[in-house]
């Protein structure tokens, strides 16, 4: 049985992201920029996941985050931070590579996504109910056609959708759940057991 | 290699933060300040904006009200909308709508003068110079109404697939004379409303009015979106009576700005559009250049002079301007350098020469602009004159003036600044705040030194407005840019000079063609040196009959060519009957001429012909065709893609969690508890 406990970590994090938004007046600085950053700006690695762009954005995202880190801290406090952790790094390189051309991207919608499988994943280990297999599916097929088509499917927030950084955000989460799984066959230590 | 950019958005910000101040005047009806006449009420005011095939047609219909016993004038001003070219003007009179005729200025006024003595209905829509649009209306019958509308159209650019609407309604307050002499009134009492329909074939993801979240915004179809507002007093159930005195629904007191933004990724494209009645007659055409994203990122470092106006209409955002100051300089590179200018009534220097943005330097320099206050006049010959002479020859530099009024102090004819900036080779990057600002001056003097000049509301996404001046200064600029059609006959090209393009910008181009057939086009400049050509075919059609419009808008470029040259060349009374002449023929107020209504059997017993009456019925009934034909793609280079690239797009992008994502979060909640339910 799993012990009850109050998702500290995820109230931090959601009143950090509010807090942001409503305290820095000046944006700009703290924006994730691969050029800044290559001068020397690091903070911008971390600092440009937990800017949003304006009220709708930061909303939706910070119900995805009250959702998702409360059900993986009630799993394990270490999971949700290395999910967190994975999925910031993994969206970020992925912004550092020639490949994203963007000037400035903000959101934590991209690492959300990384919660979001490691959640899924926690919970067929659990259930093995079909329903998770489904909502994966459609999880996945939605950023999918988000990159194929290069809009967001509802969401109109006032910066332009960049949904790689959900393809990056996914990445983040089967890294996790490989290490998860050798840990399993190895038998070593891992984040949690379930 | 040192990248430039996070510099310049810095030091641009900073210009931005100025904005956010106390508002300015606002547009409304006019009464002399201290008089004894009574005030009219603007009972009614509605907006019908329609943007499609590269312009927008803005309708505003108004009804001014006078709940006295006596008859009354209604003055009623707004600001100059930019590139606006006003060509309906109607007035009902006697319940009938009567449609204006332009006049030479002067007559249209004696006229107005004539009618209004004889006590006769009249009305007359004149242009104070880049400032205001005035109509006078006569009489306003005492305890009755009348109705007017105005109907103006303008090119609509797309910025880095950025695209941007102002309806103008506030007032810079640069006009002291003025606004001593008149009082505003800009409260509309019964209904306000603003429509605006906009068709493309380009999709379109996201539509957004910074400064006014109540609009509702809809997408009707593919490439169809209608954005609105309404406000009404409520209506009064039959023989009750309102509690309070009527409040006004809405004030005139704010700009409305509308962006629309592209989907990304989108080619760089040539569009065309026509006018041609008949096979055999002369066509007038609008072509559309959308550039590819082709230009590279500049990376060499620069120095940097900023002129910035500290003169009274500056009061209220100099706290602004000094905290951006300090956030910019101390986001500085130590090896670039920065100078700051300041002028009103003389320019001085609150710096010691360039200095280098090391902290010290940067805390000194905020210091010194604390010291000052904004007052007096504005001197900006002066201020100009001291900026461009601190330049330093060898290295790379720009001038970045920041102004929101007139030169009014020292040297303030146009060509006296156009002299001096031809005296070096400086880009000048112009930001003009609010919408009386000497726009036609700045414009100018960009076009000169082969700069830009952005203009700026209050109601403006500041952040917006930022990425679109830090995407032009941090790219490379075409220049000397030479275009020629050839393979079919065109001429009165305007405008007659192209200035450079920035990144992201697009180049339109007014001209007449005779005949039809396949068409070359070809577009040279230099990029750093280089030389660049782009070029395509596309077909001119025999017959194109609806966009009746596109004749209005040639002339209105053209008179802006013909206005250039007076700038350059002085008063030339040829130059000045030409411009006459253009918007006579094509029905268009200008500082030259102007629109008057008078009673329908007065236009005939003066003997002045209802030109702008036909005009304006093939406008009305091609806009009736254009709405049943629905949306048309005018990209004509199809065949052969004049641009490899596609057009620029702001480089910034988020991702959110959607209302999608409650599909994926409540089952997984569900399933999360009954698991725990189960274990518990």
């Amino acid at each position: 049985m799993t012990k009850q406990r109050i998702p500290i970590i995820t109230i931090g994090l959601v009143t950090t992201l509010i807090g942001l938004h409503l305290v820095v007046a000046d944006k700009t600085q703290l924006y994730f920029s691969a050029v800044d950053i290559r001068e020397g700006e690091v903070w911008r690695i971390i600092s440009g996941h937990f800017m949003h762009a304006d009220l709708q954005h930061l909303l939706w995202n910070c119900l995805g985050l009250a959702v998702l880190g409360s059900l993986l801290e009630y799993r394990s406090r270490q999971l949700l931070l290395a999910a967190s952790g994975t999925g910031i790094l993994f969206v970020s390189a992925l912004l550092l590579t020639p490949f994203s051309q963007l000037d400035y991207y903000c959101g934590l919608s991209g690492a959300l996504n990384t919660l979001l499988l490691v959640a899924l994943w926690a919970q067929w280990k659990l259930t093995r109910s079909v329903w998770i297999i489904i909502l994966a599916c459609g999880s996945i097929a939605k950023v999918l056609f988000e990159v194929s088509q290069g809009i967001s499917i509802v969401t109109h927030i006032s910066w332009p959708p960049y949904a790689w950084s959900h393809v990056a955000g996914l990445l983040g989460g089967l890294f996790i759940i490989w290490i998860q799984s050798r840990g399993f066959q190895d038998k070593q230590q891992v984040l949690v057991r379930f | 290699m040192k990248p430039i950019r996070p510099i310049i958005l810095s030091l641009i910000a900073l210009f931005f933060t100025t904005l956010w101040s106390t508002p300015g005047r606002a547009a409304g009806l006019m009464t002399p300040t201290g008089s004894d006449l009574p005030q009219l009420e603007i009972r009614e005011h509605h907006v019908n904006v329609v943007i499609e095939d590269g312009y927008a047609i803005t309708r505003v219909e108004q009804v001014f009200a006078n709940p006295h016993a006596t008859d009354l004038e209604a003055i009623y001003s707004f600001p100059v909308p930019e590139k606006a070219a006003v060509g309906e003007f109607t007035y009902w009179i006697d319940g009938s709508p009567v449609t204006g005729e332009v006049l030479e200025k002067q007559q249209a006024r004696e006229i107005y003068q004539q009618e209004k003595q004889a006590g006769r209905e009249t009305a007359l829509t004149e242009q104070d110079s880049y400032r205001t649009f005035d109509i006078a209306v006569y009489p306003v019958r005492a305890g009755q109404d009348v109705r007017i509308s105005l109907t103006y159209i303008q090119p609509v650019h797309i910025d880095t697939s950025i695209g941007r609407y102002v309806y103008p309604l506030e007032e810079g307050g640069v006009d002291e004379q003025k606004m001593s002499f008149w009082s505003y009134q800009d409260s509309v009492e019964a209904s306000f409303s603003f429509n605006l329909s906009f068709r493309s074939t380009w999709p379109i993801d996201e539509f957004r009015l910074p400064q006014h979240p109540q609009a509702n915004v809809q997408q009707l179809s593919d490439g169809e979106w209608n954005v609105s507002m309404v406000s009404e007093t409520p209506s009064l159930e039959e023989g009750s009576t309102p509690a309070t005195a009527p409040t006004a629904v809405h004030r005139l007191d704010k700009d409305i700005v509308v962006y629309w933004r592209q989907v990304q990724g989108l080619p760089g494209s040539v569009e065309l559009v026509t006018y041609k009645e008949n096979p055999g007659q002369r066509g007038t055409f609008m072509l559309t250049l959308t550039p590819g994203d082709d230009l590279e990122p500049i990376t060499r470092g620069r120095d940097w002079v900023f002129v910035l106006d500290i003169s009274g209409s500056m009061e209220g955002k100099f706290q602004s301007l000094i905290e951006g100051v300090n956030r910019g300089l101390a986001n500085l590179n130590p090896d670039d350098r920065f100078r700051i200018i300041l002028f009103n009534n003389q320019p001085r220097e609150i710096t010691h020469g360039f200095e280098n943005a090391i902290a010290e330097n940067v805390q000194n320099a905020i210091r010194a602009l604390e010291s000052n206050h904004p007052n007096s006049g504005t001197n900006l010959f002066a201020g100009l004159n001291l900026g461009i002479h601190s330049l330093d020859a060898d290295r790379s530099s720009a001038l970045v003036l920041v102004t929101d009024g007139v030169a009014n102090l020292g040297y303030t004819e146009k060509q006296d600044f156009l002299d001096l900036l031809e005296q070096t080779d400086v880009r000048l990057f112009s930001f003009v705040l609010g919408n009386s600002a000497n726009r036609p001056l700045l414009e100018s003097m960009a076009r000169v030194s082969n700069g830009f000049a952005i203009n700026v509301s209050n109601s403006d996404d500041i952040a917006g407005k930022l990425l679109e001046a830090t995407s032009r200064l941090t790219h490379e600029a075409l220049h000397d840019i030479d275009l020629r059609i050839a393979g079919v006959k065109v001429g009165d090209l305007t405008p007659e000079q192209f200035c450079s393009l920035y990144r992201g910008q697009q180049l339109i181009v007014f001209g007449h063609y005779w005949g039809s057939g396949e068409a070359s086009l070809s577009l040279d400049g230099k990029v750093s040196g280089r030389h660049i050509n782009y070029s395509t075919i596309f077909q001119f059609p025999e017959v194109a009959t609806l966009h009746p419009e596109i004749e209005r808008l040639w002339a209105f470029a053209k008179i802006e060519d013909l206005q250039n040259r007076l700038d350059y060349f002085g008063e030339d009374a040829d130059i000045e009957q030409a411009i006459t002449d253009v918007a006579v023929e094509n029905g268009l107020v200008t500082d030259y001429t102007s629109m008057i209504v008078l009673r329908e059997e007065r236009f005939q017993e003066l003997g002045l012909k209802r030109l702008n009456r036909s005009r304006v019925e093939k406008e009305q009934l091609a806009r009736q065709e254009r709405v049943v034909k629905g949306i048309r793609n005018n990209r004509v280079d199809n065949s052969q893609p004049m641009y490899a690239e596609p057009r620029a797009s702001h480089g910034n992008g988020g991702g959110a969690f959607d209302i999608w994502m409650l599909l994926v979060l409540l089952p997984l909640m569900i399933l999360h508890l009954k698991t725990r339910r189960r274990n518990q």
